[in-house]
């Protein structure tokens, strides 16, 4: 025994390693937590749009209901009694009906499960999905006859395929030509404005102009709204009408229906079909029910957007500062000035520039702007509130010191001796950085630029009091004039997540949706810092070859 | 061979560019710096104000009470003659003279006017009449001119005095509900009031003998018309409530002054809760109703505002109708406007002569002050008067509360709201939630860093290292969103478990490590790399997950079966979902990956040599990074702290998400904080472009620039002498 304890007090006392241990726990305590977040966000995020059983239950002291399952815990306990039992938690949709999307149910209560094989989950334009029966089709308040030998089911399935497709149309259709006009209104009543202040002898012939086709813009209006309304009738008149699990009936209008799922009837090839047609919709489409279903389409286009702006504008800035700090600059107290600055912009609290851009960009130079460029359409402002420019700027502004820094690393990984030949042969100092220095720091300098976007990606704070909303009613870059509109306000993957996780009205049936956002904006940010990674270890192993 | 001139010339200018670039880092710092100052600087703007113009009045008339309209056009005087009189105050003509018919021609003894425009009326004839003055603004399109017309239209009459004396002091409003209460002194030892419907009629009260011999010697009424003040000539303010309809005696107040004066004005407030009362000696207080004890059930009323005392007896006082600004005017005809939440005396203005009435104007933007013959009008202009240094940095006794508090509530439901702009509770959430997460995050990221650097193999490093570059790259959206709907109800859920997690790693792995050290050297040694660390990797999981088993079990037996009962009864503390525990985990995750890359880095750049002679002379690996890589290195490791606070003083979307924003100051891990940069972030968009409250959040942003500049100024010298050493050594 003795020479074991002796190595024992040796190893614990003398050496020192259980502290080392414990400097090992700490970093596994950083590695668990970095594991654990990722596993997180990803399994609940991949769950989001994996379609469960929805399963009849039937309940010893309420109505039925059609309901997916999400999970099971054990029932609170009561005062000084053990718990008694379990209870699931469910998705019992049909918001219209009952008032809300989910219920507690305990499973002690429950008399029976099934699995209709004919229940169908509706995805709706409002109120959220609907569970329930289809037990006839009707136009005009008619009933609709069956074809022979079709079920109901397969004719509401062709009528959704021919209707859905044609009231997005008619809605696209709408947004633009009704835009259009209002856009035309807008511009005339600018003009007479515009007229009061800059040429008041031509007025009143200006305003008699402008109110003549001020009114033919009105009749086309109506006459639009009109041929909109008589198709849109069309449309929706043919209705579906379905019965919840207690028997409830809802007439709910084919056109308003997004989809139709036999969740009990489907394959695992058609779940899984099932999740990506999902999925496409997340990426590709515009978001419902105040963000809370429906796609993320627009936040994402306007976070790319606004990222490339960003980068358009700091990455030249901060590889000047890389090349003054690095090539021209004579190291000494202007230098070290510099970096302190540098280390500086890089430090503030990413709000103090949101709120730097507010009073500068947005208070500053947007109302400037107004007042020189757009003072007829005052009080309400054009660039002198948030918008996408601002965003941009601010951010650049936030992410050079990313780009320095990361430039001034492959700025100095270039050998001396390149410079050196390339002075020696007789070309300038610019001739050299330019033609020799900076086409090997190439590499690096990308480095930086993806750090920066991925940053970017990411900074909501500032965002949030320079121009990015919850919902925007236009892109920032569309088909009319003059196609990217640098005062628009925009959506945004970040803001998104703090929007609908915090301050939704139904947080409870958003969270699916948010954890997969996150998991997107994870996914850009992940693979443009892997990139970058990849990209500087490639870089290093090269110029650790070339040595001269 | 000679260059060629646009050579030579891209040459220059590319130099001036780029030296340009360089500095135009400088100058954005520099610009961000000035522009955040410039916008904060207006809050200490010197209040002015200026006499715009002097409008001759008639001896005979005697103004008692007088007010004017919204666009500081006309004016109403109640004069003694019986007449209510419009002044136009760009001409000086007298416009309307209106006589009410229920004064039956009959002078006024006294009148009082409301902010709203109310005058209550004494009459000679021992009665009080309410009269509302109205004025009425339309713009007139064909000549696009406004048109301002004044109606006084009669009220409530009540004979207040059975014996018929004219009374000399009168006071009086109507409520919303119809209910008018007036009160008035025919002479200083008696005090009459009244309530009056049309259902109910008038009933009177005399207070009289209430009064305990004191001789009255002006009289208030508040907004609510519930609370009425009677100043006595022996310097006291007693005071009567009517909450219940029939007047009750609430308590009486002294200037705190050693050679008491008779009281010779009285005010109240915007939203009644402060009366300001001055007396004959020119001193001003506010006074206001507060409960003594906290658990009292009665607010006593007590001084608890001194303002700047004046040279002569105060004549006349003005309240007005946005905010706590306050106007009085003494016999000498010194005109003072004052704030009253802060005590901070606005402006002041000097005119000849003992002032008789004095009004503010609707839009404080202005002032009316009657001195002998004349009316001056005065202009006023104080953008910011809420905030002064005490009020944004000192303790402040607001309206409703019993103390004076750190406070910070900046709108609030209605018109009379007092905003309340302390930045203390601020910066304390700040310096808390900074503390919490780095007393969590500076011994996980320097036992990381110190780890990866000394003792981890190579390969291990390798692998780590872009996996905490990740974690640092994880946007704070992403973390506060966990944090805040994850982490948070699951910590609720687990207190017990989540705190047994800080005795319980460290006990683990010293209980494995003794296993581990049973093992003989040489087989430890044969261990593929990187098995010390999976060894402890899964030693810390273990504890975790052993915590989560026993947590439940801990809480059964000492905390009788609920943590946060148990919380509450015995240590008075409230457990909120969203709290510091939880900001400390959140923070401490955005921190961690910062500080173990600078100071993993600044661990490793220590010379090699410096190693392998520590090692060569028999040290253990421990004792090597201890006592000689880790000293070499400090300047790196505090540089990496810094820049870690840096960070955590400024993080807004953890805190925003996974805090409940409360600006409260207790040190409780239990509750949440609001902090400098979470504050901006919540209140500028409901922050009006130029008012008090956006320059107040600027300040705050200020705050932090400078704090955070201090910081990573200071990290980045360390650095720089950082690389100086290593360069000796």
């Amino acid at each position: 025994m003795k020479p074991i304890l002796k190595r024992l007090h040796r190893y614990y006392f003398i050496q020192g390693e259980p502290m080392i241990w414990l400097t090992g726990a700490g970093l596994s305590l950083s590695l668990l937590m970095i594991m654990g977040l990722i596993v997180l966000v990803v399994w609940r995020g991949a769950g989001a749009f994996w379609q469960e059983d929805l399963v009849l239950l039937k309940t010893k002291d309420e109505k039925p209901v059609l309901a997916e399952i999400l999970n099971r815990e054990p029932m609170p306990a009561a005062e000084g009694k053990p718990s008694a039992g379990f209870r699931i938690r469910t998705k019992i949709a049909n918001r219209d009906l009952n008032g809300l999307d989910f219920r507690w149910i305990d499973e002690p209560t429950i008399v029976s499960r099934e699995r209709p094989k004919d229940a169908v989950i509706l995805e709706r334009q409002e109120y959220g999905n609907f569970h329930g029966f289809l037990k006839e089709l009707v136009r005009d308040g008619q009933p609709l006859a069956s074809p022979a030998g079709g079920s109901a089911l397969a004719e509401l399935r062709k009528l959704h395929a021919e209707i859905r497709p044609a009231i997005l149309k008619l809605k696209a259709r709408e947004r633009e030509e009704v835009g259009a006009i209002n856009a035309e209104l807008e511009k005339e009543r600018l003009r007479v404005k515009t007229a009061e202040r800059e040429r008041p002898a031509r007025l009143a012939e200006i305003t008699a102009g402008s109110e003549r086709r001020t009114a033919e813009l009105k009749v086309r209006y109506e006459a639009l709204r009109e041929s909109l309304e008589k198709e849109r009738g069309l449309l929706s008149a043919t209705k579906a009408v379905f019965a919840d699990a207690a028997g409830q009936t809802k007439e709910i209008p084919v056109d308003e229906i997004v989809r139709i799922v036999l969740p009990n009837d489907l394959s695992l090839p058609g779940k899984l079909g099932l999740y990506f047609s999902r999925l496409g919709e997340f990426v590709f489409d515009e978001p419902r029910e105040s963000n809370t279903e429906g796609g993320i389409f627009p936040a994402i286009f306007g976070t790319v957007t606004m990222v490339l702006m960003m980068s358009i504008v700091g990455v030249p800035l901060g590889v000047l500062t890389a090349l003054y700090l690095r090539e021209y600059a004579v190291q000494g107290r202007v230098v070290r000035i510099v970096r302190i600055a540098v280390n500086n912009l890089a430090g503030v609290p990413s709000i103090v520039f949101g709120i730097f851009g507010l009073g500068f960009f947005v208070y500053g130079i947007g109302s400037s702007i107004d007042k020189l460029f757009f003072p007829a359409a005052l009080p309400s402002p054009t660039f002198g509130t948030g918008g996408i420019l601002w965003c941009a700027l601010t951010l650049a502004l936030l992410t050079i010191p990313v780009v320095v820094v990361a430039s001034e690393e492959a700025l100095a990984a270039v050998p001396r001796g390149m410079r050196e030949a390339s002075l020696a042969i007789g070309a300038t100092k610019w001739q050299t950085t330019y033609r020799v220095v900076l086409p090997a720091a190439a590499p690096g300098i990308l480095t930086g630029l993806i750090l920066a976007m991925a940053r970017g990606t990411g900074e909501v704070a500032p965002l949030m009091i320079v121009g990015v909303v919850k919902l925007a009613p236009t892109l920032p870059v569309d088909s009319s004039w003059p196609f990217l509109h640098l005062e628009r306000k925009i959506m945004h993957l970040g803001f998104h997540i703090y929007d609908v996780g915090f301050q939704s009205p139904n947080i409870e049936a958003a969270l699916p949706m948010v954890y997969m956002t996150t998991v997107l904006l994870m996914l850009v940010i992940v693979a443009l810092n892997l990139s970058a990674i990849l990209i500087r270890n490639h870089l290093r192993r090269k110029l650790s070859a070339s040595v001269f | 061979m000679s260059t060629r001139t646009s050579v030579r010339i891209a040459d220059r200018l590319a130099r001036w560019v780029i030296t340009g670039g360089g500095l135009l880092m400088v100058g954005a710092l520099v610009l961000m710096f000035v522009l955040i100052l410039l916008e904060a600087i207006p809050l200490w703007s010197q209040p002015r104000t200026k006499l715009e113009a002097e409008t001759k009045l008639e001896e005979a008339w005697r103004v008692l009470a007088a007010g004017e309209n919204e666009y500081r056009e006309l004016a109403d005087l109640a004069c003694a003659d019986g007449v209510v009189r419009v002044i136009d105050l760009r001409t000086g003509q007298a416009i309307q003279e209106l006589r009410p018919d229920e004064a039956e021609g009959l002078a006024f003894a006294s009148a009082t006017r409301t902010l709203t425009g109310e005058y209550a009326l004494g009459l000679p004839n021992g009665s009080v009449l309410l009269a509302d003055g109205r004025f009425t603004s339309t713009f007139d399109p064909s000549t696009s001119a406004r048109v301002t017309t004044y109606r006084l239209s009669a009220g409530a009459k009540i004979a207040l005095d059975a014996a018929g004396r004219p009374l000399t002091s009168v006071a009086g409003r109507t409520r919303e509900s119809g209910l008018a209460v007036v009160a008035g002194s025919p002479e200083p030892g008696v005090l009459l009031a009244a309530t009056y419907s049309e259902d109910d009629g008038a009933q009177i009260y005399d207070l009289s003998e209430k009064l305990a011999g004191e001789k009255v010697a002006v009289i208030a009424l508040d907004d609510r018309a519930e609370l009425l003040a009677a100043g006595t000539a022996s310097g006291k303010v007693l005071f009567f409530s009517f909450l219940n309809r029939t007047p009750e005696a609430v308590g009486e107040a002294t200037l705190p002054v050693s050679d008491p004066a008779p009281i010779t004005a009285a005010r109240y407030l915007l939203g009644g809760q402060t009366l300001v009362a001055g007396d004959a000696k020119g001193r001003l207080v506010g006074i206001q109703r507060i409960r003594r004890t906290p658990d009292a059930e009665e607010r006593v009323p007590t001084v608890v505002q001194r303002f700047e005392p004046q040279g002569a007896a105060i004549t006349a006082l003005a309240a007005s109708s946005r905010g706590k600004t306050f106007l009085s005017a003494d016999a000498e005809g010194d005109l003072v406007t004052h704030f009253a939440t802060n005590e901070r005396t606005l402006t002041k203005a000097r005119a000849a002569g003992s002032t008789a009435a004095v009004a503010i104007s609707p839009k404080a933007d202005g002032y009316l002050a009657i001195l002998p013959g004349r009316l001056a009008s005065y202009e006023l202009t104080a953008h910011h008067p809420e905030t002064s240094l005490h009020a944004l940095f000192g303790k402040v006794h607001y309206e409703g509360y019993d103390k004076p508090e750190y406070n910070w509530q900046s709108t609030g439901g209605t018109d009379d709201f007092e905003s309340k702009l302390s930045l203390v509770p601020l910066v304390f959430g700040t310096l808390k939630g900074t503390l919490y997460a780095m007393l969590f995050a500076v011994p996980v990221a320097l036992a990381a860093a110190l780890y990866t650097s000394m003792f981890a193999h190579r390969k291990v490093k390798a692998l780590v290292k872009p996996v905490v570059e990740l974690m640092a790259a994880l946007p704070s959206v992403v973390i506060g969103f966990v944090a805040g709907l994850f982490l948070s109800p699951l910590i609720e859920k687990a207190t017990v478990a989540t705190l047994l997690l800080f005795p319980a790693v460290p006990v683990f792995v010293l209980i494995a490590v003794a296993l581990f050290g049973l093992v003989k050297d040489e087989t430890r040694k044969r261990l593929p790399e990187g098995t010390e660390l999976m060894l402890i990797l899964s030693v810390t999981a273990l504890a975790v997950v052993s915590c989560a088993f026993v947590g439940p079990l801990v809480e059964t037996v000492f905390f009788g079966g609920d943590f946060k009962a148990w919380l509450l009864t015995s240590t008075g503390l409230k457990y909120d979902t969203r709290n510091s525990l939880v900001i400390s985990f959140a923070m401490g995750f955005a921190v961690i990956p910062i500080i173990f890359t600078i100071s993993e880095d600044a661990l490793s750049s220590v010379p090699e040599h410096l190693k392998a002679a520590s090692l060569a002379l028999g040290a253990s690996r421990w004792q090597t990074a201890i006592k000689v890589i880790l000293p070499t290195a400090s300047a790196g490791i505090f540089s990496a702290v810094m820049v870690g606070f840096g960070r955590a003083v400024g993080e807004t979307m953890i805190v925003l998400m996974a805090t409940g924003n409360t600006p409260i100051m207790e040190w409780s891990l239990f509750n949440g904080m609001r902090t400098l940069a979470a504050n901006i972030a919540v209140e500028i968009p409901e922050a009006p472009h130029g008012g008090t409250l956006y320059r107040v959040l600027f300040l705050g942003a200020l705050l932090l620039f400078l704090l955070t500049f201090l910081v990573n100024t200071a990290a980045e010298v360390m650095r720089q002498r950082l690389r100086k050493k290593y360069s000796v050594i």
